[in-house]
């Protein structure tokens, strides 16, 4: 360690002692100016973290309690995924938003790859520069700066929609977060949600009050100042009485980040009338084709139909990660409401997938339907984990659950564990699960019509999966289309 | 059973074999204890309330008089009646090594005994071993076929007591298994470990008509090409009726295939679980593994929990399974009150059909008829009805 940056440790190390005591003798603001914090977790990051951020007293405490509840917690364990233990004293917790110093200087240091995948999607070059980090081009510069923003939060600001940073939220709608925080996924709930409660680093924040529907799809990809939310990422999403949001989270591209381990929560509240679709495509770096690298995706997402025929919708498109643990539910509260799955996990090389989903019919007449897509190829693992559980009291609950393993090659696997848990009797669930392969005959088919091989797979993949790709917003699932053929490319021949 | 040390220092005199391997296994099992709710084997069955829970079935007869079968009656542990037949082999009682199972350690410590046959020919009539009594029984079972042998074997479970029963089941080439299994009462946890050799197939059929505790675990083996196996429950669960099947089925081998099947019918609080996990080893192609879950619903309070699982890692495969889960079809009891059946009858109907999906598996038309008596007194009994007519 340099001199220079022993230093800064110790004087880090000093300020955050600084912040130790219950009182904030000096306000909430701080001189320190360093990029990043020492390694570790403790009581004493955790203040440092939510004094920089300016949080009131009330949200430190809710941070420190989950610090404490995490430190008696078990990392899980039942998943189906294998990975080397996680060391969470050398993880840094804390990084101030990103320069763009480290990154490539121009797209000409830019993995070769990496822009080859960038110009399958049909990217814009300078949109391909703001993915791969190329220093000191803004994503505001691409989205035309801040006029795009501001339009945005203009036009949104019309019709009374909030929609903001997290930390912002906090600063401007305390009585919001204060009131939902948590409500959801509560701060005890996993061993990676705890860890994200106590030090979640920014994320989205979205009310719609009652009667709106959002003018527009929200997406985090539009959003400037949220391009570096870190590795614990928080979103919450609040839709008032007979409210509606199409909400976007991540993008087609491969993101360049620097972070291995992902631990985000997402917290989704429909009120009565209110719906909420949440669709997501992840492409984080996956790792080499041995397994070496890549992200750790482990994810906690939830949606609560809160009140009477709320209806929350998940849609995702999982390609990239090393290790994805990712569930996103639906609680099924209020009389009639509706959840909805579809998922679309793809995996090559050494990719781990273990995800799914969760529905709980609490209420009455509520209706649940998962659709989930699972396509294994190289020596990947893909699981397919989802439970469907109806309460005693919730009279009426129907569920649909299909789900589907495809698989490429015969050094891949592909699991199917779905926990059907009926406790009333007038309950209808239904479950289907299948597994196949792509037929040579098909194959055959389609390279006798002139396809080559990867096309055909492209092409038979994407019939396979269509019945969720047309769940997603058109734009996006112009982009998912391209991605599911990219992610299978050296799979077959 | 609870204290199972103070019960094994009372009876390990009586046990026969090596007092000091018996203590071992009884040491490992008790290290591990009873399975809880945390071991996902076990997430649905809470063994240790279970076995402090009574219910008030009642054990009817089922006439296998017809049959003319070979009998092994074992009354409250002690074999009383021994079947003596051209093809069947009895050998002395072999203890089982100690393993990672904790009910198949205290297994292991505890067994008084168990039939230990072998089976070289085709049997001519079916092999019935009758569990019975209201005691503790640890039994431990071991059937091997020889190949190409051809046996019927029947698991009557007629004890209204806590049964440990292992059976170890081993299907040379080209042998054939039909293995069927009733419980009526009592609290039983059973577990069998079949494994199949080239072209053996295993067709077991089990029905479940009360108990506080049914655990049938079936492990299922496929050692080599062409074995195949057939797996069917039924449950017809009334009061506080707890029947549990949970199985693993390995396909270790190319070319095999299974196909499993469980129906339940669950009344008042009575809960059902099924667990039905089917692997498929690397190099296992051409593997044809189906699996169907059906549950009725009547009543109220009652459960079903159902977990099919797959896990494959072989890519030219054919694998499915399904599950569904609702209560007594509406329009098919109105097809049948419009026809002038009353209500109850209707249901028995309809309930007695569902059941059926499970007996037609039996070839001997003799046998499922025998069963069919006992399902329609079954229902005639828990819906105060006239049954079969």
């Amino acid at each position: 360690m340099s001199e220079a940056k022993a230093s800064i440790d110790k004087d880090t190390v000093d300020q955050v002692a600084k912040f130790g005591g219950e009182h904030y003798k000096y306000g909430f603001t701080t001189e320190i100016d360093v990029d990043k914090i020492p390694n570790g977790l403790s009581e004493d990051i955790i203040r440092f973290i939510s004094a920089k951020k300016e949080e009131p007293q009330w949200l430190l405490d809710w941070r420190l309690d989950a610090y404490e509840r995490w430190k008696t917690m078990d990392e899980p364990d039942w998943a189906h995924v294998d990975y080397p233990k996680i060391n969470y004293q050398d993880l840094c917790y804390y990084a101030a938003p990103k320069s763009m110093e480290d990154g490539p200087k121009s797209l000409d240091e830019v993995d070769p790859q990496l822009l080859e995948t960038y110009s399958k999607l049909g990217i814009p070059l300078q949109e391909q520069e703001v993915l791969a980090g190329v220093k000191k081009i803004a994503v505001d510069a691409v989205f035309d700066s801040v006029s795009v923003g501001t339009t945005f939060r203009e036009e949104l600001a019309k019709d009374g929609v909030i929609f903001c940073s997290f930390s912002e939220a906090v600063q401007e709608h305390p009585e919001l977060v204060k009131k939902y925080l948590g409500s959801v996924v509560p701060k005890s709930d996993n061993y990676f949600a705890a860890l994200n409660s106590a030090v979640f680093s920014d994320g989205s924040f979205c009310y719609i009050p009652p009667g709106v529907k959002c003018p527009m799809e929200l997406s985090t990809y539009f959003r400037i100042n949220e391009a570096n939310t870190g590795q614990f990422e928080r979103t919450l999403v609040i839709a008032d009485k007979g409210a509606y949001v199409s909400y976007l989270e991540g993008c087609t591209a491969p993101m360049r980040d620097e972070n291995q381990l992902h631990a985000a929560v997402v917290e989704l509240v429909a009120l009565e009338d209110a719906e909420i679709k949440y669709s997501t495509v992840q492409n984080w770096y996956p790792g080499d084709e041995n397994g070496k690298g890549g992200i750790y995706n482990f994810v906690t997402k939830r949606g609560d139909c809160r009140e009477a025929r709320a209806r929350i919708s998940w849609t995702q498109v999982e390609t990239g990660s090393a290790v994805t643990w990712k569930y996103p539910s639906c609680i099924l509260r209020g009389d009639d409401s509706v959840g909805e799955f579809y998922s679309i996990a793809i995996s090559n090389n050494m990719q781990q997938v273990d995800s799914g989903t969760k529905m709980l019919h609490l209420g009455k007449n509520t209706s649940s339907r998962i659709i989930s897509k699972g396509i294994s190829a190289g020596r990947s693992s893909n699981a397919y984990r989802g439970q469907v559980n109806v309460h005693p009291k919730a009279a009426g609950a129907r569920n649909f659950t299909q789900c589907d393993s495809l698989l490429i090659g015969d050094k891949c696997a592909a699991h199917t564990v779905p926990y059907i848990e009926a406790k009333n009797l007038s309950a209808v669930l239904e479950h289907e699960a299948t597994t196949s392969k792509i037929s040579d005959d098909q194959l055959f088919f389609c390279q006798q019509r002139g396809l080559d091989p990867e096309e055909a797979v492209a092409l038979i993949v994407n019939g396979f999966c269509r019945d969720v790709l047309q769940h997603l917003p058109m734009e996006f699932a112009v982009e998912a289309q391209k991605l599911v053929g990219i992610s299978l490319e050296g799979s077959v021949g | 059973m609870l204290d199972a040390q103070s019960y094994f220092d009372r009876v390990s005199g009586d046990l026969s074999g090596d007092a000091t391997a018996r203590a071992a296994a009884l040491a490992a099992a008790e290290a591990a204890g009873l399975p809880t709710r945390r071991q996902e084997a076990w997430h649905y069955t809470d063994v240790t309330r279970l076995l402090g829970k009574r219910t008030d079935d009642t054990i009817g007869a089922v006439d296998f008089a017809p049959l003319n079968p070979l009998m092994a009656v074992f009354d409250n542990g002690a074999l009383r009646e021994a079947p003596v037949a051209e093809g069947l082999a009895l050998h002395d009682f072999e203890a089982a090594p100690i393993g990672d199972n904790a009910m198949l350690n205290y297994n292991a410590a505890l067994a008084q005994g168990g039939l230990n046959a072998e089976i070289s020919g085709a049997l001519a009539q079916p092999l019935i071993v009758t569990t019975q009594g209201d005691e503790p029984v640890h039994l431990h079972h071991k059937i091997t076929l020889a190949p190409k042998a051809k046996a019927v074997l029947v698991d009557n479970h007629m004890s209204c007591g806590y049964t440990n029963a292992r059976f170890d089941i081993t299907l040379g080439a080209d042998a054939e298994l039909t293995l069927i299994r009733v419980q009526q009462a009592g609290h039983q946890i059973g577990t069998s470990q079949i494994e199949l050799a080239e072209n053996a197939r295993v067709k077991s059929v089990a029905l479940v008509t009360g108990g506080a505790l049914a655990r049938h675990e079936a492990n299922v083996a496929f050692a080599a090409a062409g074995a195949h196996a057939e797996l069917h429950s039924a449950v017809l669960g009334r009061g506080d009726n707890h029947a549990d099947f949970t199985y693993v089925i390995d396909h270790q081998a190319a070319e095999t295939s299974s196909n499993t099947t469980a129906y339940n019918v669950l009344d008042a609080a009575s809960r059902g679980v099924f667990q039905g996990k089917v692997i498929v080893r690397k190099d296992a192609q051409h593997v044809d593994a189906q699996m169907q879950t059906r549950a009725m619903m009547l009543s109220e309070g009652a459960e079903m929990d159902a977990k099919p699982e797959l896990e494959i890692y072989a890519d030219d495969v054919v694998c499915a399974h399904g599950s569904a889960i609702g209560e007594l079809d509406k329009d098919a009891l109105f097809f049948l009150r419009a026809r002038g059946l009353d209500e109850a009858s209707a249901i028995y109907l309809l309930v007695a059909g569902f059941i059926e999906q499970v007996l037609s598996h039996i070839d001997d038309e003799v046998m499922a008829d025998s069963l069919r008596a006992l399902v329609a007194q079954k229902i005639a009994a828990q819906f105060s009805i006239e049954g079969a007519a």
